[in-house]
């Protein structure tokens, strides 16, 4: 399985954005995106999450065609994003910060709150536990009942990555993880994107600091200008001399 | 001197509901309401068209609630898409619009002379006893509704709406459907609000246009925030405190002589801004709430 995109393109007023960008991302690894500032990761990111309204091009995730698909619904196809700075529900606790990103919330249902609490209780058990798990994972069990307004920088994007984990993701698009972070949390983080990818979650990344990358993913996607300049191995991709030509400026 | 009291309780009952429902929909989903009072309005009319008619007071409440909600609706789909600002607009603007029907449907709402002789419940109890039991039917109002935000409020789908209000680009990126949770609080609150719409019209037994400014919509805003946001107690107490203030500035006409009778509205209302901005000034949260930053 994986998210498959076909020639996508993408004109903001004149600038090709993504100029027929092709990409084959497997569910199954952790695969990279590269490239210097404007090169379109960004767009493409919101292209894939359909926030960003593509102009040509197919882009399927599985068998899943999304083409049409507003952004909520592609996140519960299992395709979720993360954000370079993070979003937290600021009045919310840090365990409901994460319960709400859970599947099959059957308490939403206003019919289900007021004339089936049982169905209701049963199904928060089972989503607290979940809560529990993941609040151990990513050891935020010390700020676990804190307003998500009260934790510290670091936090937030552990507090951000659970949220993604408990929507039960296929497919986690994160939108530089590293950017911003102290290298013990850095660490922290760069184990946890392992573990959950040997549990069977696939990891697209878009991430400046190229050494964190590279010992990460398996594969890299280095774009300039909108379009796909390289891709393969991590060795191989950074050592191109058209990306090299593209970071210095001089292509 | 006990019937004035009942009477400003009564008064301080209705503020109540419409400020928990104002709380509802703001405080906890961050639906920026600025016409309450056309939901208000719609409540008091509605019931009192239907007992009016010769149809028991009691299917005349059930009225006022639909109606309200009802009316909500189509307001929530058109505006909830859009960002908050536009929401505070429709809402400012639907108000204006049902109190212009009012005045100008003559042949349903009699225009801006108004409907007199709502019928008042209880009066077989005799004027006094008839108070109290209308007090009580307040009362158990807001205990009700107060009960039904909670459970609302406490359960998966209040933890929804409160998302929806702190991030709601966050809330569509992990699958949410803002714009559902907002039609059903806006349309819940809106139902709470005709409620008391109805306990409203019923008491004073008699509805007219010029009861249903806009200004009644920001003395809800004004209780709110002086309760606190997103606290219900909050709610209730503002909602108190409000009552306090109006009357209380009522007795100020006392101590400032030489002040002709116009005048003394305009001082009463100046009073009334100078004691919300101390207050705010002096507990930002109010009384009661804990919200952190929006």
């Amino acid at each position: 399985m994986s998210l498959m995109l076909h020639q996508v393109s993408k004109t903001w007023g004149g600038v090709r954005a993504l100029c027929d960008v092709s990409m084959d991302i497997s569910f199954s690894s952790i695969t990279g995106l590269i490239g210097p500032n404007g090169a379109g990761k960004s767009t493409l990111f919101g292209a894939i999450c359909g926030t960003v309204p593509i102009d040509q091009g197919t882009i399927r995730f599985g068998t899943q065609v999304l083409d049409g698909l507003d952004p909520a619904r592609r996140a519960r196809c299992g395709l979720l994003r993360s954000f370079q700075v993070p979003r937290p529900f600021d009045n919310l606790t840090v365990r409901a910060n994460l319960a709400v990103a859970a599947r099959h919330q059957v308490g939403e249902s206003l019919a289900n709150v007021l004339f089936r609490p049982a169905y209701v209780r049963h199904r928060e058990t089972e989503i607290s536990a979940q809560v529990e798990s993941v609040i151990a994972t990513l050891n935020l069990a010390a700020v676990a009942d804190r307003a998500a307004s009260q934790l510290s920088g670091g936090q937030l994007k552990l507090l951000e990555f659970g949220r993604l984990l408990m929507a039960d993701p296929k497919l986690l698009l994160l939108d530089e993880p590293f950017a911003g972070v102290n290298p013990v949390l850095a660490e922290q983080i760069a184990d946890c994107i392992r573990l959950l990818n040997s549990r069977g979650i696939g990891f697209f990344i878009i991430e400046h600091d190229l050494r964190a990358l590279s010992r990460l993913a398996s594969t890299l996607f280095a774009m300039d200008r909108g379009a796909v300049i390289a891709s393969g191995v991590p060795d191989d991709v950074l050592s191109n001399q058209q990306l090299r030509a593209a970071y210095v400026g001089a292509a | 001197m006990l019937s004035y009291l009942v009477a400003l309780l009564i008064i301080a009952g209705i503020y109540a509901l419409l400020t928990i429902s104002l709380d509802l929909q703001y405080g906890f989903t961050g639906l920026v309401n600025f016409g309450q009072v056309g939901f208000f309005a719609v409540g008091a009319y509605g019931s009192a068209l239907v007992s009016l008619s010769g149809a028991p007071i009691a299917l005349g409440f059930v009225v006022a609630i639909l109606a309200a909600a009802v009316s909500a609706l189509p307001i929530g789909l058109l505006a909830l898409r859009l960002r908050e600002e536009y929401l505070a607009i429709i809402t400012l603007g639907y108000s204006e619009a049902v109190r212009l029907v009012i005045v100008n449907e003559t042949w349903l709402t009699n225009g801006s002379q108004g409907l007199t002789g709502v019928p008042r419940p209880f009066m077989q109890l005799g004027e006094g006893r008839a108070d109290l039991a209308y007090l009580a039917l307040v009362l158990a109002c807001n205990l009700a509704m107060v009960l039904l935000i909670r459970r609302l409020v406490g359960s998966p789908f209040g933890r929804l709406i409160q998302a929806v209000r702190d991030n709601e680009t966050a809330a569509i990126a992990l699958g949410k459907h803002p714009p559902a949770a907002k039609v059903k609080t806006l349309t819940i609150g809106a139902g709470i609000a005709g409620l008391a719409g109805a306990l409203y019209g019923h008491y004073i037994g008699f509805v007219s246009p010029d009861q249903f400014l806009p200004l009644v919509t920001f003395y809800i805003w004004m209780a709110m925030i002086l309760g606190g946001i997103g606290s219900l107690r909050g709610s209730l107490a503002g909602a108190a405190i409000l009552v306090l203030i109006l009357e209380g500035t009522r007795f100020i006409r006392d101590f400032l002589p030489g002040v002709a009778d116009v005048q003394m509205a305009s001082v009463r209302l100046a009073l009334v801004g100078l004691l919300l901005i101390g207050f705010v000034l002096h507990r930002p949260q109010g009384l009661f709430g804990s919200m952190a930053r929006r």
